[in-house]
C-alpha cells in the first residue's frame, strides 16, 4: 500500500506492506539508523520516535497507522535548539547513556519537559520508564533533567 | 468517553475529574509510549485474561456502548465480561463508547503487587471503595485482579459489611474471612497460596484503614 | 565516513549481504535422528556440521562448545543448521518446513548432579581443617544459592562477514576480537592471518560479549563460505533472551567450626557452579567462584571442594565478573549468620575477622592491596548501622509472626568483598597480552590495542595516562580502532582488565617512549607484553602469592522495609565505601558503582526466568565513598564490587526484617510468603 506521512518535517510517500513496522521503514528505507531496532515488542524503547508530538515505540507502529501522521525521529529533533539544550545538560551532568538508548532518552526528556517545566523525581522516573536499557545510573539522570529544564526555561524566557 | 481514546489522553483529563482509583490504575499501565497507543477499549476487550485495572472498571460499574449496523446497545461491564475469559462481543459488533458513572466515595484505594513488571506478567491488583457516615459503612465494594480469566468479587462480603460500625473488631473479622475463603475456593482460576494470603491481608488492611477517613 | 566503531552491527545495512537464520534445537537434550528440508530455491543455502571445513568447535577458558550440533543436542536453542538467502520472508517460510527429529533424553539438571555431570573440579586445603573441625565446640552450617541473571544488553549479537581471498573480513561487536579471529579461522580451516576482525560499536554489555560473538561470527563465516556471498547474521531478541549465556547459578554449602566464644576456627566448603551445556569459560568461572566463597577474611584451616556442573541449560558464565560475586554472596551471608549466632553485631564481627595488613586470605593467597581499616567503619558510620541493627533486632525478637496489620518491617545488612581484576592465578602470564604505542614525527601518540572500551570509558583512562607521562596534549593521543590486522592481542576486555592490565601496559609503553625519546629518531614504536611482578607470583603448590593481578575492596550497608500486606521489599538506604587506590575518573567511577547497585538489586529481586526487563526502582540516593590509600600508582577495577557486596547485605536486611533466614537469590514476595508461612 502507499502511505503518505510527514517525516522530520518533510512529506514522504512509501510503498510498503501494510503491517511493515515503522522502525524498519525508518532504518531501511530512509537510512535513519540513529533510531535503533531493539526488542520489537515495545519493551526496550530503543526505537522511540515522536508520533504527532507524543512518544511512540516505532516497532509497534504498522505502516497503515501512519497515514497523515507526523513522525519526528532523533535525526529531525537534533536540528532543534531543544535538542542542543538536552545534550549539553547530559554532558554537563556527566550523564552518559549508551549509543543504543541515548536517542530514546533524549526524546523522552523532551516530551517530559514539554509537559512539566520543572518535573519532580517521580515524573522523571515515570517519563523515562519506557527506556528499558540498563546502561545508565539515575542520580546523574535526575541532575541532567533538572539542568535541561532550567536551560529550556531560560532560553524560552529570553526569546519572549 | 470514546473507546479508542488513548490511555494517556484519559490521564490528561486529570485526577480531579477521573475517579481517583481509575487514575491510579491507568497511570500504572505500561510505559508512556505504550499509554499513548493503548486504549481503554482495547484494555477491556482482551479475551483471555482480565488486566490489572479491571477490578477498578468493574467496581466503578462502567457501561459500554456496543454498535453494529443499525443497532446500538448499552450494557454494564459485569454483563459484558461475565467471566471464564469470555466477552459478549457479537459478530461485527464494535465497542464505541464507555461511560464512567461518577459516584462520590469517601475512600478509594488501588494497589498492585508486581508493579515493576508489565501488565502481561503475573500480578495481583486490588480495588476497594467505601462510603461511610458517622462511622457506619453505607456502601462498600471490593475486587481483585489475579491475572486470570476473571476478577474476584464477593457480593456476599459486601452485603455482610454494609451497616457495620467502624472499627471492625477482630471477632467480627473471622466470619468475614471465612466468607472470603469460600469465595476464593469457588474462583475460576487456580490461586497460589501466596495470592490467597495477599487477598486476605489486603482485605484486612482495607477494613483496618477505614476508620481513619 | 564514520568508522566501524561509530556503527552498531545492526546498522551495517549495505554490502548487499545475505540474511542468515539459525535453526535451533527444539529439545533440551537428545540425539538427532534425521533432518529433512524442502527443495532449496536458487540462491538459498543450508549449512550443517558436515559443511564445516575446519574445526567444528569453539574453545576459550573451559570446555569447548560445538559450532553446529552434529549428532546430539545439549540444550534447547543450540544451533543445528544455518539457512541463508537474500529474502528474509522466504527464509522464514523455508525454516518452517525444515524438520529435525530427535530421540529425546532426560535433561541434565543442577539440583542433584550425577558424577557424569562434573566436568571440572578443584580441591583447596589450607592447614589441617579436619583436626580443627573435630575439636570445634560447635558447628554452624548453611547452604546459599543464586540464580541466573540476564544482561539485557540493548544492542544485538551479530556479525557481518565479507568473503575475501583465502579468508574473510568480520565486523562484529565483541570484547575479545582475537578470540573471534581464532574461532573463525579454525572453523574455516584457514590461517589466522586470512581473517580480519573489526570491532563495531557496543552498548553496555556487562560481559555478555566475551565469547558468544565468536560463535555468531563463526556461523556467519560458515554461511558466507557456503554461499560465497557476504552474510549478515543478527541474533533475534527472543533468542538472545533464551539461548545466550547468563550469569551462572551457584550453590555453596559452608560448615564452620566455632570455639566456645563463637569465633570461627575452620571451614568445610562445597561449591557447585552451573556451567550449562558448555562451560566455555568454565575453569576461570569455577576458580573465581571458589575464591569468593572463601571470602575476604583472615586465613583459617579450610577444606574446599569445588565442582563445575554440566546441565542442559544454554552455556552459563559471565556477568560483570565471573563467579566472585556468587561466591561472596555465600561467604558474606554465612558470616552475617555466624555473627548472629555469637550475638555479635555484624559490623564488629566482620571488622574483627577481615584480613589484616600483612595477613593471608582464606585461600592462602595474599592480596596485592589490603582493605584499609576505615572501609567497614565508614559505611557503618554513615548508615548509623550499629544503632539501627540493634533496634531492628529488638523489634524482630518481640514479634512472633509477620503480623497482618502491622507497621512496615525493617532490617539492615552489611557486607564486605573484594574484586579481583585480571585472570586468576597465573592466567595473565599465559595470555601474554600486549599493547603498542607509537610516537610519530608530528609529536602525536598512537595507542594500538585490541582491548575494546564501551563508549570510550577505558579509552579516556589510557589517554589520560599517556598524556600525563609524555607531557603532551590529550587531543594528540589517539587510540587506534580495534582491527586484528593492525593492533596487537590484548586479551579479553573483561574482568576490569581494561583499567588494570591494559592501562598498566599503556603506561609502561609510554614510560619506555619517554626513555627513548631523546636518543632515537621519531617515530618511536614500543611494544609491551604483560608480565606479573615476580614477587607476588602465584604458587599453586604452596598456595602463596597473588591470586589476582589487581585487587580492590568494597563494603556496603543496605536498609530495607518489607510491606506486611504485599510482602514487597523496598529500599530505605544504600551506603557504599570503595578502596581502589587512585580513582581515574571520579564521575565515571561513581556512575559505575551506582549502575552496579541497580544491577545487583535486580539480581536480588527479579526472577530472570521471566526474561522481562525490570524497571528502574525508585530508591533513595546511593551514598558512594571512595577511600584514599593503596600502593603508589595503584588504580583497581570497581565494576563488579556492587554485585559482590549488595546482594548479601540485602538478604541480611530482609532476613532481619522478617525474622526468617534467607539464603537464596532472588527474593520475590512469593518467597517471603513461603518462608513466613512456614512454622
Amino acid at each position: 500500500m502507499t502511505v503518505a506521512f510527514m517525516l522530520n518535517g518533510r512529506s514522504v510517500t512509501v510503498n510498503v506492506e501494510p503491517e511493515r513496522r515503522l522502525v524498519d521503514i525508518l532504518r531501511e528505507d530512509f537510512e535513519l539508523t540513529r533510531t535503533k531496532a531493539g526488542c520489537y515488542a515495545g519493551d526496550c524503547g530503543a526505537c522511540t520516535v515522536l508520533l504527532n508530538g507524543a512518544l511512540a515505540v516505532s516497532c509497534m507502529l504498522p505502516a497503515f497507522a501512519l497515514r497523515g501522521a507526523s513522525v519526528l525521529t532523533i535525526d529531525g529533533f537534533s536540528r532543534t535548539r531543544d535538542y542542543g539544550d538536552i545534550l549539553r545538560s547530559f554532558n554537563e551532568a556527566g550523564y552518559a547513556p549508551c549509543g543504543y538508548c541515548a536517542q530514546g532518552r533524549i526524546l523522552s526528556v523532551h516530551v517530559l519537559l514539554e509537559k512539566h517545566a520543572e518535573p519532580s523525581e517521580e515524573q522523571i522516573l515515570s517519563g523515562l520508564a519506557g527506556i528499558g536499557c540498563q546502561c545508565a545510573d539515575y542520580s546523574t539522570l535526575l541532575r541532567a533533567v533538572s539542568l535541561a529544564a532550567s536551560a529550556r526555561k531560560s532560553r524560552r524566557r529570553a526569546r519572549r | 468517553m470514546g473507546s479508542a481514546v488513548p490511555i494517556s489522553r484519559i490521564l490528561d483529563i486529570g485526577a480531579n475529574v477521573l475517579p481517583r482509583v481509575m487514575h491510579l490504575a491507568l497511570s500504572e499501565l505500561g510505559t508512556p509510549a505504550i499509554r499513548n497507543r493503548a486504549t481503554l477499549g482495547g484494555n477491556i476487550c482482551i479475551r483471555e485474561r482480565r488486566m490489572s485495572a479491571f477490578p477498578v472498571y468493574l467496581l466503578l460499574d462502567i457501561q459500554l456502548e456496543l454498535k453494529r449496523a443499525g443497532t446500538t446497545r448499552w450494557i454494564p461491564l459485569s454483563r459484558f465480561a461475565p467471566g471464564g475469559g469470555k466477552i459478549d462481543l457479537q459478530r461485527s459488533e464494535v465497542l464505541t463508547r464507555i461511560r464512567i458513572p461518577f459516584a462520590a466515595w469517601d475512600f478509594e484505594v488501588y494497589r498492585r503487587i508486581n508493579r515493576e513488571t508489565s501488565d502481561s506478567a503475573d500480578f495481583l491488583s486490588f480495588c476497594g471503595l467505601a462510603r461511610t457516615e458517622k462511622n457506619v459503612i453505607q456502601d462498600i465494594r471490593i475486587a481483585y485482579g489475579t491475572a486470570g480469566s476473571e476478577v474476584i468479587r464477593s457480593r456476599e462480603i459486601e452485603n455482610e459489611l454494609v451497616g457495620r460500625k467502624l472499627p471492625i473488631g477482630k471477632r467480627e473479622l473471622g466470619p468475614i474471612m471465612e466468607i472470603l475463603d469460600a469465595a476464593l475456593a469457588l474462583a475460576a482460576d487456580a490461586l497460589t497460596s501466596f495470592k490467597r494470603e495477599r487477598i486476605r491481608s489486603l482485605l484486612g488492611w482495607f477494613l483496618a484503614e477505614l476508620p481513619d477517613r | 565516513m564514520p568508522g566501524e566503531e561509530d556503527r552498531f552491527v545492526g546498522d551495517f545495512l549495505g554490502e548487499n549481504a545475505l540474511s542468515c537464520n539459525v535453526i535451533r534445537s527444539a529439545v533440551a537434550r537428545g540425539r538427532i535422528l534425521s533432518v529433512s528440508h524442502p527443495r532449496l530455491p536458487e540462491g538459498v543455502f543450508l549449512c550443517s556440521a558436515r559443511d564445516v571445513p575446519g574445526d567444528n568447535r569453539l574453545a576459550a577458558l573451559g570446555s569447548p562448545c560445538p559450532l553446529l550440533a552434529s549428532r546430539e543436542v545439549s540444550y534447547r536453542g543450540e544451533a543445528v543448521l544455518l539457512l541463508c538467502g537474500s529474502d528474509e520472508r522466504a527464509l522464514e517460510a523455508i525454516a518452517e518446513e525444515i524438520e529435525i527429529r530427535y530421540a529425546e533424553e532426560e535433561p541434565l539438571v543442577f539440583s542433584a548432579p550425577s558424577d557424569d555431570q562434573i566436568v571440572d573440579r578443584r580441591e583447596v586445603v589450607v592447614g589441617d581443617p579436619d583436626a580443627a573441625l573435630a575439636e570445634a565446640f560447635q558447628l554452624a552450617e548453611g547452604e546459599y544459592s543464586t540464580g541466573a541473571q540476564e544482561h539485557f544488553a540493548s544492542d544485538p549479537h551479530g556479525a557481518l562477514v565479507v568473503p575475501r581471498e583465502g579468508g574473510c573480513l568480520v565486523y562484529c561487536p565483541t570484547q575479545w576480537p582475537f578470540h573471534v579471529r581464532r574461532t573463525v579461522a579454525s572453523a574455516l580451516g584457514v590461517a589466522e592471518k586470512h581473517v580480519e576482525v573489526r570491532v563495531t560499536r557496543m552498548s553496555a554489555h556487562r560481559d555478555s560479549k566475551i565469547w558468544f560473538p565468536s560463535l555468531v561470527a563463526a556461523h556467519a563465516a560458515l554461511a558466507a563460505r557456503k554461499s560465497g556471498r557476504a552474510v549478515r547474521l543478527l541474533v533475534e531478541p527472543s533468542a538472545t533472551a533464551s539461548f545466550t549465556p547468563k550469569r551462572a547459578p551457584t550453590r555453596v554449602s559452608i560448615r564452620t567450626g566455632l570455639d566456645r566464644e563463637g569465633n570461627p576456627v575452620a571451614h568445610d566448603i562445597g561449591v557447585f557452579v552451573d556451567g550449562g551445556a558448555f562451560p566455555v569459560l568454565g575453569a576461570e568461572l569455577l576458580e573465581r567462584t571458589i575464591e569468593g566463597a572463601l571470602g575476604g577474611y583472615a586465613s583459617l584451616p579450610v577444606r574446599l571442594r569445588g565442582f563445575l556442573v554440566k546441565t542442559s541449560s544454554p552455556p552459563l558464565d559471565a556477568f560483570v565478573g565471573l563467579g566472585l560475586s556468587q561466591g561472596f554472596f555465600a561467604a558474606e551471608t554465612h558470616a552475617s549468620r555466624l555473627a548472629e549466632l555469637s550475638s555479635t553485631d555484624p559490623f564488629t564481627w566482620k571488622e574483627r575477622n577481615l584480613v589484616k595488613t600483612g595477613g593471608r586470605l582464606a585461600s592462602g593467597g595474599t592480596p596485592s592491596h589490603y582493605p584499609p581499616p576505615e572501609l567497614l567503619r565508614r559505611v557503618a558510620e554513615v548508615s548509623d548501622f550499629t544503632r539501627k541493627h540493634a533496634s531492628y533486632e529488638m523489634h524482630k525478637k518481640r514479634r512472633t509472626k509477620v503480623p497482618e496489620e502491622a507497621k512496615p518491617l525493617r532490617g539492615i545488612g552489611l557486607s564486605v568483598a573484594y574484586q579481583g581484576s585480571g585472570l586468576v592465578g597465573r592466567g595473565e602470564e599465559r595470555s601474554s597480552s600486549s599493547v603498542v604505542a607509537r610516537l610519530d614525527a608530528d609529536g602525536s601518540l598512537l595507542i594500538l590495542t585490541s582491548a575494546v572500551s564501551v563508549e570510550g570509558m577505558a579509552e579516556r583512562a589510557w589517554i589520560d595516562a599517556a598524556s600525563r607521562i609524555l607531557g603532551i596534549e590529550k587531543k594528540r593521543v589517539v587510540v587506534a580502532e580495534s582491527r586484528t590486522d593492525s593492533v596487537p592481542d590484548s586479551g579479553p576486555s573483561a574482568l576490569s582488565r581494561n583499567v588494570t592490565i591494559v592501562r598498566e601496559l599503556v603506561e609502561s609503553c609510554c614510560n619506555a617512549v619517554v626513555r627513548k625519546r631523546f636518543r632515537a629518531a621519531l617515530p618511536i614504536e614500543v611494544k609491551r607484553t604483560y608480565r606479573p611482578p615476580r614477587a607476588g607470583r602465584w604458587d599453586e603448590e604452596r598456595r602463596t602469592g597473588f591470586r589476582f593481578p589487581s585487587l580492590s575492596w568494597g563494603a556496603a550497608v543496605v536498609e530495607t522495609e518489607v510491606d506486611p500486606i504485599t510482602l514487597e521489599t523496598s529500599i530505605r538506604g544504600i551506603w557504599t565505601a570503595i578502596s581502589c587506590g587512585a580513582v581515574l575518573d571520579p564521575r565515571a567511577a561513581r556512575r559505575t558503582i551506582e549502575n552496579g547497585v541497580f544491577h545487583a538489586l535486580w539480581w536480588c529481586t527479579s526472577d530472570h526466568a521471566s526474561a522481562r526487563r525490570p524497571r528502574v526502582l525508585a530508591i533513595p540516593p546511593i551514598s558512594v565513598d571512595f577511600l584514599p590509600g593503596g600502593p603508589k600508582g595503584f588504580a583497581g577495577g570497581i565494576e563488579e564490587l556492587a554485585g559482590s557486596v549488595i546482594p548479601s547485605a540485602y538478604v541480611s536486611a530482609v532476613a532481619q526484617a522478617t525474622g526468617r533466614y534467607f539464603d537464596a537469590l532472588p527474593i520475590t514476595p512469593e518467597l517471603v510468603h513461603r518462608y513466613t508461612e512456614e512454622p
